[in-house]
Parts: C-alpha cells; sequence; structure tokens
C-alpha cells in the first residue's frame, strides 16, 4: 500500500491506476473495525473488476466546534496505514491542511447544508459542522475523482447530507452506504471509543441497549408507535445509566423531519456524553419490508434483470408464472377438469400460495402446504396453464394471493403485474402498456419505482 | 385491467448500452439509495 502525503503524489499515483475503477473511503483517521469494512466492501469486484481502493486520512478543522475534540482526536498514522492495508486498501492519502485548504481554512469556498438537514439530531448541538463535513468532503471529491464513495450508515446524519449535497451540486459519484459496525458488547465502532476508560465503556452500553429495546418496543406494536413514549423509554434509560443526554429523535429516515408516530422508513437516533466523549447511535425502524417494481418495455430482459435482483437483496421475485402453474397443478392434483371453471373456483377457496427465496438460483413455490417448486415446470403443468389462467375466478383468487404477499412485503415485481388492481393503497407504476411497447424498440429502459412502505407490521434493523 | 401509471418518485434507470450485471448493480445502488442495510440487510 502507498502511502501519499501530498496532492503531487495523488496526482502520480492516479496516473498509475488510471483506467480503471477508483473507490474512495474518506476518514479522519483513528481507523476502527467499522473502516476497515468499508474498505473491504470498496474492493469488492465489480462487473468482474477489482476497484482500486483510496483512503484518505485528514482530521478536518472544519467540522469540529469551538471547545469539541480537535486538538486531542486520535492520529497515528502509522496504525491507521497497517489497518488500512490489511483491509484491503491500495493507496493512503493523508494530506496536510495546506493541501485540502491551501489559502487557509478560512479562505476556502464552503458548502452549505440546506437547514432542513442540520436541523435536528447532531446538526442541532453541533452548528456549522455539516457544513464542514460536506466542504472537505467536495474538496477531497474534486482532487481523488473516485467512481464511487463509500461511508459508514453510522453517521446517518451525514450519510443522507452528503448523498444530498453531491446530487445538488451534480457531482456524478454513486454513494454506497454500509451498516454499521459493532464490538462484540453491542457499542457501534467509533475513533471516539478511545477515549473511554473501562467503567465508562460499561455505562455507554446502556445507548446500544436502550435503542435496542425502543426497537423491540416498536416491533411489538404493528400498528405504529408513539414517539413520545419510545423516545421517553431511552431517555430514562440513558439517564439512568449516567449517562447525558444530547438527544433522543425519531425522524423520518430520508428527510430527516421528526416524527410523531413511527411511519415508513425511521430512524431512533440518540447522542450522550459519557466521561469526556460524545457518542452516537441510531437503529432503523421499518414499518414493512420494501416492496419494488420494476417496469420496462417488453424484451427488455424485465424477468431475468428482476429474479437477479430479487435474489440479491433477499427479496422474493413475484413470479405470477410459477403462480398460474402452481394452481394448474393444484386443479390436477385434486382431479378436476381444468377446462370448467366451475370444478376449479371451489378448489381455490382458501388458497394459500407462498413464494420464497432461498440461497439458491430457484425460488421454493409452496402450494397449501406442499412444495410444487420442480412439479410445475412438468409437461403436463405446461401444457394446461392456459386453459386454467383463463379462468376469471383464477385470476381473482392469485390477485388476492399476491395482496396478501403486498401485505407481507419484501418483494420485487414486475410493474405490469402490479397496479391498484393488486395493491391498493399503493401507488401503482410502471408505463401504459402501449407506451412500453412503442418505447420497445429504441430504448431498454428498467423502472425501479417506488418502495412502497405500508402500516404493516415494522420489520426493522440495527 | 387498471391502467399503469408511473409511481410520483418512480425512478428512471436508462440502460441503453449497460450488460445485465450493470444494470443489477445500479438498480441495487437505487434500492439502496432508499433502503438502508441496517433496515433490510444484504442475504449473508
Amino acid at each position: 500500500m502507498q502511502t501519499l502525503g501530498n496532492v503531487q503524489e495523488l496526482e502520480q499515483w492516479r496516473r498509475q491506476v488510471a483506467g480503471g475503477p477508483l473507490h474512495f473511503v474518506p476518514t479522519m483517521g483513528g481507523l476502527h473495525q467499522g473502516h476497515q469494512q468499508l474498505l473491504r466492501r470498496a474492493a469488492q469486484p465489480r462487473g468482474g473488476i477489482r476497484p482500486r481502493v483510496l483512503l484518505s486520512v485528514f482530521v478536518n478543522p472544519l467540522q469540529f466546534g469551538a471547545g469539541e475534540d480537535f486538538e486531542r482526536y486520535p492520529r497515528d498514522l502509522q496504525r491507521d496505514g497497517e489497518l488500512a492495508a490489511a483491509a484491503g486498501a491500495d493507496a493512503l492519502f493523508a494530506p496536510g491542511l495546506e493541501a485540502i485548504y491551501p489559502h487557509g481554512q478560512q479562505e476556502i469556498t464552503r458548502i452549505q447544508v440546506p437547514a432542513s438537514l442540520q436541523r435536528e439530531l447532531c446538526g442541532r448541538s453541533r452548528p456549522g459542522h455539516f457544513d464542514g463535513v460536506a466542504t472537505v468532503v467536495c474538496r477531497l471529491l474534486a482532487l481523488v475523482r473516485p467512481d464511487r464513495l463509500l461511508l459508514g450508515e453510522k453517521d446517518w446524519q451525514q450519510l443522507v447530507i452528503l448523498r444530498r449535497v453531491l446530487a445538488d451540486l451534480g457531482l456524478p459519484v454513486p454513494v454506497q452506504g454500509c451498516a454499521t459496525v459493532r464490538d462484540p458488547d453491542g457499542l457501534p465502532c467509533s475513533s471516539r471509543n478511545c477515549y473511554l476508560n473501562a467503567a465508562e465503556r460499561q455505562r455507554a452500553l446502556a445507548l446500544p441497549e436502550a435503542l435496542a429495546q425502543a426497537r423491540g418496543q416498536a416491533l411489538s406494536q404493528p400498528g405504529g408507535v408513539d414517539a413520545a413514549s419510545l423516545i421517553d423509554g431511552v431517555r430514562e434509560r440513558l439517564l439512568a445509566a449516567g449517562l447525558v443526554v444530547d438527544y433522543v429523535q425519531l425522524v423520518r429516515a430520508h428527510s430527516l423531519e421528526p416524527l410523531s408516530r413511527c411511519e415508513g422508513l425511521s430512524l431512533l437516533a440518540a447522542a450522550v456524553r459519557c466521561g469526556s466523549s460524545r457518542l452516537i447511535d441510531h437503529v432503523v425502524l421499518m414499518s414493512r419490508p420494501p416492496i419494488v417494481a420494476i417496469d420496462g418495455p417488453a424484451g427488455a430482459g424485465k424477468s431475468t434483470v428482476s429474479r437477479a435482483f430479487a435474489r440479491r437483496l433477499g427479496l422474493v421475485y413475484l413470479d405470477t408464472g410459477a403462480m398460474y402453474r402452481a394452481v394448474t397443478w393444484w386443479v390436477r392434483h385434486q382431479g378436476a377438469d381444468p377446462a370448467e371453471a366451475s370444478a376449479v373456483e371451489p378448489l381455490l377457496q382458501e388458497l394459500d400460495l407462498r413464494l420464497s427465496s432461498d440461497e439458491g438460483e430457484v425460488q421454493r413455490v409452496e402450494i397449501n402446504g406442499q412444495d410444487v417448486t420442480e412439479a410445475i415446470r412438468s409437461p403436463e403443468v405446461t401444457a394446461l396453464v392456459s386453459v386454467v389462467a383463463a379462468h376469471g375466478c383464477v385470476r381473482e383468487a392469485l390477485t388476492r394471493q399476491q395482496q396478501a404477499m403486498g401485505a407481507r412485503g419484501g418483494l420485487v415485481a414486475e410493474g405490469r403485474d402490479i397496479g391498484t388492481a393488486v395493491f391498493p393503497g399503493s401507488q401503482p407504476t410502471g408505463l401504459p402498456g402501449a407506451a412500453a411497447a412503442r418505447a420497445g424498440g429504441q430504448h431498454r429502459r428498467t423502472r425501479p419505482s417506488r418502495f412502497h412502505q405500508g402500516r404493516g407490521p415494522p420489520a426493522a434493523g440495527r | 385491467m387498471a391502467p399503469l401509471l408511473q409511481a410520483d418518485d418512480a425512478v428512471e434507470l436508462v440502460t441503453d448500452g449497460m450488460d445485465i450485471e450493470a444494470v443489477i448493480e445500479a438498480l441495487v445502488d437505487l434500492f439502496r439509495q432508499r433502503v438502508p442495510e441496517e433496515a433490510w440487510p444484504d442475504p449473508v
């Protein structure tokens, strides 16, 4: 791994590695397992190509307020270099102040983050902090010119803000957020954890514990839980552990607006002082597993893409073809005449059709408790599917099944399969069929649509 | 059949010239802009 101490060395290294993708992890040093995970993720091949990974180590004075820990922030470049190299970094950029702010930090052109995104959470108690973060990250992006930026979800507000800043400035750098990494005791990895002595660390554990408890409370109340009761519960537990509470807030995950009840995707976040450290942590609450609708012109490989996309994210692909096949198999299995609607209809009472994803290439299909994954591919079923699918009662029954699956969430559907008819209460999606067909010859477009967040039982992560 | 309309928050991905793997990766990026790993982790 090379260490690059100034802009000239960075330029030289960029020329050496020109041609391939460059992934970038900006840090302030004090590396820990969370940073190492970002570096490992940055090094993962995309499209069969292993990118170069650069991390920067720069303790940015602009993002520290008066009386904060700029002076004593951990600085150990040798140790950082070892940890970065072990995690697969190709180069470490450790610029001096003059490289980042050539005319001094007062003279640099600054980025001003929208007020709405820094009104709550850490923005409230650290005025100017996120402007300083955005300014240095933009400066670093201009110097490094990476193809991808990796940031931790741990600093959620920072991630939301930087995504917005890059979008607003039209900087074409995809931002990849990576889940918080925690130590075995549950405390999220942070460079500032090194300030904690053993007793303080023990007390600090109340932070992740209180948030996890609140998450459990939210999960147990599928109707949506009141923000005040969650917040008060967390605050009490933090105070009981002897922590000084800066804030406990429930906000919308993307707009960061305060919420009075859990809805959609929300963030329950807290900041505390413990000894001389300021610590932050959060849990993400989701009212229902996501639903993704993908639409596009016929012949664009939508099914292939949708299936692979679903598998990659652990979502179920709403395979309507397999559902019709399963009903056809059931009709045959029951010995009914597939051509007679009156014979088929009674077999659809209390139909229970389930699709499930697993590690394999093929989704499992179950009908009324029987695994028919392979059976539905038989020539006998293939020959009869169109006959069975022609019955109105079959289409209605399958629409009900799809609604039930939509309520459970966690699916990928092709646009033509969903709409108000299948998922009432959610926005229909996609292109009118005729328009899609017309566009077919000229463009291949895939339209992922809204990630429907309904009022179903909450699912949560942390 | 109900007519299908594009949702207000639909995102258009122009896939001209992209191979299937690139399209899937772009969709995963779009998904991850909305759904953090902490809410819906990648399968192990």
